[in-house]
């Protein structure tokens, strides 16, 4: 049975980029949360570009972006081979010694006294860690209701790969066609994302036979382009950006809301800045 | 009825109602991965009420989130091949080619067949704990996107492959090899767009771990990401990355305790079930370069005949998927009751699908006719299992040798004919030949005695090995003499992974504790620059010098610790040699991952935490022979 139960001053639910700048300036007591094993799924997993604003504020942005510009998967004017960021933040999290419990679920929170008592499970089983305070990066307000119907919008996203070049971008009125679906163009000229919108209450096998259905009867013009490999987390989009209130000492700050990964980190270093300083937020 | 859930690494217990189980099923299946899938859609198809619970958010495991498109033998036959069939033929309209089965269409195909016949799908959810009511496993809890939920079952059927149901429900499980504990490495699978073409075999092999920590495991997926395969220097057009597997690999975690137990040594001695529910078909796939610390089993096959690229088919009967004296449950996946041993050749993923299949039908005849699992009754699971050839007798192939790794392979049988077997020795692929001398035994020794005087040095030094594996001391003169001289010829036996004769001569004076040979065997633990690689032997097994010495220090380490198991009076000398070795500060060694730029595997501590566990053993015991 446990002893003594470990307390952090933060406690971060998901793996996101913001949470990972959050932790780099609070690293001893901050334990993150992901129910996963990858990092950033609210822009890597889900391939979510963003903007072709990768300019950084922050120290560990910076040196991000740098590493990003030399291994050639951003270029100069912003545009980023996505999935490829992935091993340098699992580097950075490495390097700074960042707590994270991967593969591991929230299962409940109770307010107890002046402390959340946070009970999470993973291969070890059941466990509780206590902490001052809460904050919430994932996309849906995973670990509390409150603000789960603030999803503006959903979308099933696909890395398409061409053989030739030069077919993106599409002509206008072909895409209006279909107004569920829209194009980005990735690092490389033979890539590019599609995004499938799907409703908020889709499930996985919904938006699945939604994405397959429409590219099994795709259009004339995505006739030259061949469907790589299909995101399996949810690319979500939400009406604001945070903080959000949840509770007393917890926030939901969705990293999903800014404009780019690197924005989202910047945001995590800022917000770790103050949390550092002991600022209510 | 109990609830039996894990709190921080230890099995908690406590009485529940049994009312409490509201929602009932026929078959809940635990994984939806490679055996889950096929659990699930088969129960379901023979119309029994079945949920799937599954922690990622699609089926097929290993072979989709996993990122190992792929199939490394295993055989034919089973429902598999129809979704595999369908996978190739919508590949074709629009979706980039993978090498192996395109993921995306396994994950929606397998999908949509479990949809059509009416599986309840509970995804990004995961057990939490196990309900049973004496011998008998009863339902589950789960966590998931409703919050925490439970169900009853008929028949439960495990297919976490690391055996968490039974963990929790009382089973006997095992684990690794027994010198300590291990099982095989686990690795990260990238996969990338490279040429036109999904491919996933640029992973290299990443480390060992105990999957059921939950911080080991956490921290994996830390630390194989970071490893230099995965670090590009940079990403081009044509070979670029698309994700991570959100799965990591496992090979090997517990077993259970069946009914039945699938050993290596029941094989070698032809004790196989003749009421097979499926066959495997693998080579003994050990990943690690540690072959010295396995079993006298395994090693007798891959280091004394360098038979590791043998591949051979293995009946799986009914009672290695059913936990011993337990009711209720099935497993299907890598954790059915198998040894550590053997595991490498039943594992693979086509086996591993049939197995899920297979295990529907138990399930489906025993709720059917209203009895226990046990005593489902063979003729008719034969009957079922055959109409998808899942159970497919042309799948029962004996051995094969593979003379190109996949498809081009040669069926044999073990030679009984001892001129055959004098042929075979004096071949540069002798273990064949080595290894049907073992099985012929005291039938064949006054030959290998003779023969080991013979001019040709294959003829000599090969049936030196086969006597010492048949366990002659007679063979020792000859297997000292092919240490002493570093015999470094290297067999041609298995396609990659065989040994050179001296290791294998090592190996086997250890076997017979051959006390004659304590100084020549510390010459070699003590001084690396007594084994020279010489003619620069490097290969998959052997990446560089310190590999190459590395065999001949484990094996004579190993040698060392089975003649002072044997010989007491020795103890006091052997435990001194050990412990001024390893004890050493600077004492280091360093080998090398299977795949990828060479990921190093600092060793010091295993090692020696097995000499202080072995001297220690003998401080133990007072007695003398």
């Amino acid at each position: 049975m446990q002893g003594i139960i470990p307390h952090y001053s933060t406690f971060i639910c998901g793996a996101t980029a913001t949470a990972i700048g959050i932790a780099s300036e609070n690293i001893k007591d901050t334990l993150i949360v992901e129910r996963t094993g990858l990092v950033a799924n609210e822009f890597i997993d889900c391939y979510h570009i963003g903007s072709k604003n990768w300019n950084s504020v922050s120290h560990i942005g910076k040196n991000l972006k740098k590493e990003l510009i030399q291994r050639n998967i951003l270029s100069e004017v912003g545009m980023v081979h996505i999935p490829a960021v992935a091993p340098l933040l699992f580097k950075i999290i490495k390097k700074l010694g960042i707590n994270i419990l991967f593969i591991t679920e929230v299962i409940e929170v109770e307010k107890v006294e002046e402390v959340y008592e946070i009970t999470l499970h993973n291969n070890s089983g059941f466990q509780k860690i206590t902490a001052d305070k809460i904050i919430d990066t994932t996309s849906t307000s995973t670990i509390h209701p409150k603000f789960k119907q603030y999803t503006y919008s959903k979308s099933i996203n696909a890395m398409l790969h061409s053989i030739e070049e030069n077919l993106f971008p599409f002509n206008n009125s072909e895409i209006i066609e279909n107004e569920n679906v829209s194009f980005e163009q990735g690092r490389f000229d033979k890539e590019i994302i599609l995004k499938y919108s799907v409703s908020n209450d889709d499930d996985w096998i919904a938006a699945r036979h939604k994405l397959h259905s429409y590219w099994q009867n795709r259009p004339a013009f995505l006739e030259k382009w061949s469907l790589a490999t299909i995101a399996s987390t949810f690319d979500i989009e939400v009406k604001d950006k945070g903080p959000f209130e949840v509770d007393y000492n917890w926030t939901w700050l969705p990293s999903c809301a800014y404009e780019n990964l690197l924005k989202a980190l910047d945001i995590g270093v800022e917000y770790g800045e103050k949390l550092g300083g002991g600022l209510k937020v | 009825m109990i609830l039996s859930i894990r709190v921080n690494g230890d099995v908690v217990q406590s009485d529940v109602e049994a009312s409490s189980l509201k929602e009932k099923y026929d078959v809940i299946v635990v994984g939806l991965g490679t055996a889950g899938t096929f659990a699930a859609i088969t129960a379901a198809k023979k119309g029994l009420k079945v949920i799937g619970i599954e922690r990622q958010n699609c089926f097929g495991g290993t072979g989709t989130a996993g990122g190992v498109h792929g199939y490394y033998y295993g055989s034919g036959g089973g429902d598999y091949e129809r979704i595999d069939s369908m996978a190739n033929e919508m590949q074709n309209k629009g979706y980039l080619n993978a090498v192996g089965i395109n993921p995306e269409l396994k994950k929606y195909l397998c999908e949509q067949e479990a949809v059509k016949n009416g599986v309840e799908i509970c995804y990004e959810s995961i057990l939490t704990g196990v309900y049973y009511e004496g011998k008998k496993v009863t339902g589950i809890q789960w966590f998931g996107k409703d919050g925490m939920k439970r169900a009853a079952g008929k028949v439960i059927i495990d297919c976490t492959a690391d055996a968490q149901v039974c963990s929790l429900a009382n089973c006997k499980l095992h684990s690794g090899r027994d010198i300590d504990g291990q099982g095989q490495p686990y690795s990260n699978i990238q996969i990338e767009l490279c040429n036109n073409e999904i491919v996933f075999y640029h992973y290299t092999d990443c480390g060992y771990i105990n999957q059921q920590d939950g911080k080991q495991y956490s921290d994996a997926h830390i630390n194989s990401a970071t490893l230099p395969n995965y670090m590009w220097d940079k990403y081009e057009e044509n070979r670029r990355m698309l994700c991570f597997a959100p799965l990591l690999g496992f090979r090997e975690g517990a077993f259970i305790e069946g009914e039945e137990n699938i050993t290596l040594e029941d094989y070698q001695n032809d004790k196989i079930s003749d009421k097979p529910l499926f066959y495997t078909y693998s080579n003994i796939d050990n990943h690690g370069k540690d072959v010295a610390f396995e079993s006298e089993v395994q090693q007798d096959w891959t280091v004394a005949a360098s038979l590791w690229g043998i591949n051979f088919s293995v009946p799986v009967p009914m009672g290695a998927l059913l936990p011993k004296g337990i009711e209720g449950i099935l497993t299907a996946g890598r954790c059915i009751a198998m040894d550590h041993d053997i595991a490498p050749c039943i594992r693979m993923r086509r086996s591993m699908q049939k197995c899920g299949e297979a295990s529907a039908i138990v399930a489906f005849v025993a709720i059917q006719k209203g009895i226990s699992l046990k005593e489902v009754p063979y003729a008719e699971l034969a009957a079922l299992l055959k109409e998808t050839k899942c159970l497919d007798e042309d799948n029962n192939v004996g051995t094969q040798e593979v003379i190109t790794h996949p498809d081009n392979t040669r069926l044999f049988k073990w030679m009984t004919n001892k001129e055959e077997i004098h042929n075979g020795l004096s071949t540069n692929k002798p273990g064949i030949a080595i290894w049907s001398a073992k099985r012929l035994g005291e039938k064949i020794k006054a030959d290998l005695k003779s023969w080991i005087y013979d001019n040709d040095e294959h003829i000599s030094r090969n049936s030196a090995l086969a006597l010492g594996l048949i366990g002659d001391v007679d063979s020792l003169p000859s297997l000292r003499r092919i240490v002493e001289e570093r015999d470094d010829f290297l067999p041609e036996t298995s396609r990659k992974f065989n040994q050179l004769r001296a290791h294998s001569a090592i190996y086997l004076i250890g076997k017979l504790k051959d006390r004659e040979s304590v100084t020549l065997l510390t010459d070699i633990f003590m001084h690396p620059e007594s084994c020279p690689n010489k003619n620069k032997i490097y290969n998959e097994f052997i990446n560089n010098d310190e590999e190459y010495y590395f065999q001949y220090f484990s094996q004579s380490m190993m040698a060392l610790i089975k003649i002072g198991d044997e010989h007491v009076d020795l103890r006091e000398l052997i435990s001194s040699i050990l412990k001024q070795r390893v004890f050493k500060s600077e004492f280091n060694v360093v080998i090398t991952f299977k795949g990828g730029k060479g990921e190093p595997y600092f060793l010091a501590e295993k090692i020696r935490k097995i000499v202080n566990s072995k001297v220690k053993e003998w401080n133990g015991k007072k007695s003398f022979r």
